[in-house]
């Protein structure tokens, strides 16, 4: 397996990670679940906030959650005919 | 006041010029004879002969190039927009270059329908210095979208072999050489055979990538045909057959439209 396409799928768990915990999650049992190292879940956790997959929010008690966006939701419901398509056309 | 006589009218739509012949013309400067007056209205209003005659513009043939361009930029721009939403979620690397490519093609069958207009303009309107000076703008436009286009679908099959985006850089200047050279020549046989040895290198790249993706080797391939073919027929010089230019762009239509319809089966 090539990075490039390990790295979509890594996407894709940590998204579904998200999505099977009620779309609410901390980042520390997300961490545990994704079964990646610190450094590059920060690197992953950084990427998907950027690109705007997923996003903060802060409860009244003033803990910190991780849920999906629409952006999110799309790219977990999307991810398998992508994988196809970037297959069918070898890229 | 003879002169009448050693003129012959001819009359030519609206226009009736008096033509010398060169006997005639040679007596007309005889120091002995006294030029009439009346010979300087008669001057004919082309000094070097008659003018040319202009072809008749083929309606048909120009409404073919029209819709066979629109069809392809459609086609094109399709592609580009159909997978808008899997880049945008994956910001994949060879979905990038795969995308882009085939917005350089569009592009490439705009300037080609822009330069078959300006063969156009030189040949029916008798523009010759306008179509003289714009042709190789649009021969350095086509070239440069198509080799470009050519370059992203190679690096779109090739992305993990090199790093980061130098590659692009590097594609994009060579486009641009080969684009030059191209325009210096005024004419698209120059493109036609720089591109033509592209497209065979990049066909053996492709022919010898070690996965088995028959399916996309045969489409790639289908597309440098169909790219080839269409820059054969751009030039009004060369497929002066109507019917086989119109087969064979309906062909290279086939292309795009092939890929069009392998796109829209994964991608909903």
């Amino acid at each position: 397996m090539n990075r490039k396409r390990d790295r979509l799928a890594v996407i894709r768990d940590i998204l579904k990670i998200i999505a099977e915990n009620h779309n609410s999650v901390k980042p520390t049992p997300l961490l545990r679940e994704s079964n990646l190292s610190s450094a590059r879940f920060a690197e992953y956790y950084s990427e998907l906030l950027a690109k705007g997959l997923v996003k903060e929010i802060v409860d009244e008690r003033g803990r910190n959650y991780v849920t999906l966006t629409d952006k999110g939701f799309s790219y977990l419901e999307k991810y398998s005919q992508i994988i196809n398509f970037i297959n069918e056309f070898g890229l | 006041m003879v002169y009448p006589k050693r003129f012959a009218e001819v009359r030519r739509g609206k226009a009736a010029a008096l033509i010398y012949t060169a006997k005639e013309q040679k007596s007309t400067f005889l120091p002995t004879l006294k030029k009439p007056q009346r010979a300087k209205t008669l001057m004919p209003p082309f000094p070097y002969g008659m003018p040319p005659v202009l072809p008749a513009l083929d309606v048909v043939d120009f409404a073919v190039q029209l819709v066979y361009a629109l069809v392809a930029l459609a086609l094109c721009y399709a592609i580009f927009r159909k997978t808008r939403e899997s880049y945008e979620l994956t910001k994949h690397e060879g979905l990038y270059c795969f995308r882009q490519a085939f917005l350089l093609f569009g592009l490439s069958y705009l300037a080609r329908f822009l330069f078959t207009l300006s063969m156009l303009s030189r040949d029916v309107f008798g523009m010759f210095m306008l179509g003289r000076a714009i042709a190789p703008v649009f021969i350095f436009l086509m070239g440069f979208f198509s080799t470009l286009a050519i370059f992203y679908l190679l690096l779109g099959s090739f992305w993990k072999k090199y790093e980061g985006r130098n590659a692009l850089l590097y594609v994009a200047i060579a486009a641009a050489v080969l684009a030059i050279i191209s325009s210096a020549t005024r004419s698209s046989l120059a493109l036609l055979a720089l591109q033509s040895v592209i497209l065979v290198a990049a066909a053996a790249l492709l022919v010898a990538r070690k996965e088995k993706i028959t399916a996309m080797k045969a489409m790639y391939l289908l597309v440098f045909a169909t790219w080839i073919v269409n820059l054969w027929t751009a030039d009004l010089a060369f497929a002066r057959d109507f019917e086989l230019k119109l087969l064979l762009q309906l062909l290279s239509l086939v292309g795009f439209a092939a890929v069009y319809l392998r796109v829209s089966k994964w991608i909903k």
